[in-house]
């Protein structure tokens, strides 16, 4: 299948306002952000870690779930470029 | 009658002094599953944190503005601004109450809520907002808040509750230029509560103080209504 930039730039841009949506940003106030859609692959937070159970929270950038995000948004490229062209290019 | 809640900062002026009054309703509440945690102690040792933090006086230099007149009849008369320096006084005053579920929190009372250490993991305690009334701490730290280890937390949180930054995060200034601080302004200000968990300056026993700009901060967010957000 052909890829075009109008759907695959519209694909993009999808995916990182429902990234956005997605995510929560409670570091400036000590809670966690969560970067990632459908899985959040950036943890962090500007507040005081309790470094007890630091282990447990899982801080930090997570590689394989930011693949798995990455796989997500080329679903939503070819999806984008399926309807492109089956049914909108003819008209 | 809907109890009045949250916070509500009064200033008066009286000549060369400026009255400042932090005046806060809040409710405590233990959500652990223990329901171990001294409530009216934690309340105690809150007012004794908060005052020891926000109660400062200062310096404060203003803008008097007036007319002199001519003398001469419909001649205009001249308008003046004067700078002259007023002693700023801030005082707390906190409006405890002891509740059994969230649920039974007033209007836009505060929120101080102790949560069992799994719904808070990693961390020490939050604040639902910048400028937000709910506090949860995690209980973990509870007794060391109560037996005066602990000094920042408390008065940490409630500077969030005020709307106040971390001074040293490096993308503050988008949202308070004012609170970007640099190395300098750290130096002076080792012991300040508003240092973020990365602060070289964060201190649980000596991390305590606001400085008078962060005061005139607060002041100025609650006249924006950037306070007692849900
Ligand atoms: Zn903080």
């Amino acid at each position: 299948m052909s890829i075009y930039t109008k759907p695959t730039l519209l694909a993009i841009a999808v995916f990182i306002v429902i990234t956005l949506i997605y995510s929560t940003f409670e570091a400036e106030s000590d809670g966690f952000s969560l970067i990632g859609f459908p899985l959040t692959f950036n943890k962090y937070t500007e507040g005081k870690i309790d470094p007890s159970d630091i282990g447990l929270a899982h801080i930090g950038f997570n590689t394989s779930n930011f693949l798995l995000d990455m796989l997500v948004l080329l679903v939503f490229i070819w999806g984008f470029n399926f309807i492109w062209i089956k049914f909108l290019k003819k008209t | 009658m809907e109890q009045k809640g949250g916070w509500t900062i009064i200033v008066n002026e009286y000549g060369m002094t400026i009255d400042v009054l932090l005046d806060l309703y809040m409710s405590l509440c233990d959500s652990t599953t223990s329901k171990k945690i001294n409530l009216t102690d934690l309340g105690k040792a809150i007012e004794k944190q908060l005052k020891s933090t926000y109660e400062i006086s200062y310096d404060k230099l203003c803008y008097t503005t007036g007319n002199i007149k001519n003398g001469l009849d419909y001649l205009p008369t001249k308008k003046y601004v004067r700078p002259v320096v007023k002693h700023v006084q801030v005082h707390i005053k906190l409006h405890q109450r002891i509740i059994y579920h969230i649920n039974q929190k007033l209007g836009n009372e505060h929120l101080v809520d102790v949560r069992d250490a799994n719904k808070l993991i990693g961390l020490y305690g939050k604040v639902n907002k910048i400028g937000g009334t709910e506090i949860y701490l995690k209980e973990t730290f509870i007794p060391s808040i109560i037996k005066g280890l602990d000094k920042n937390t408390i008065p940490h949180e409630f500077g969030h509750s005020l709307g106040l930054y971390h001074v040293d995060e490096p993308w503050v200034w988008i949202k308070s230029m004012r609170e970007q601080w640099n190395i300098q302004k750290m130096i002076k200000n080792k012991t300040n509560i508003m240092y973020g968990g990365g602060g070289v300056y964060l201190n649980d026993r000596t991390s305590t103080t606001i400085t008078p700009e962060q005061m005139n901060i607060i002041i100025e967010n609650y006249k924006l209504g950037r306070l007692n957000l849900g």
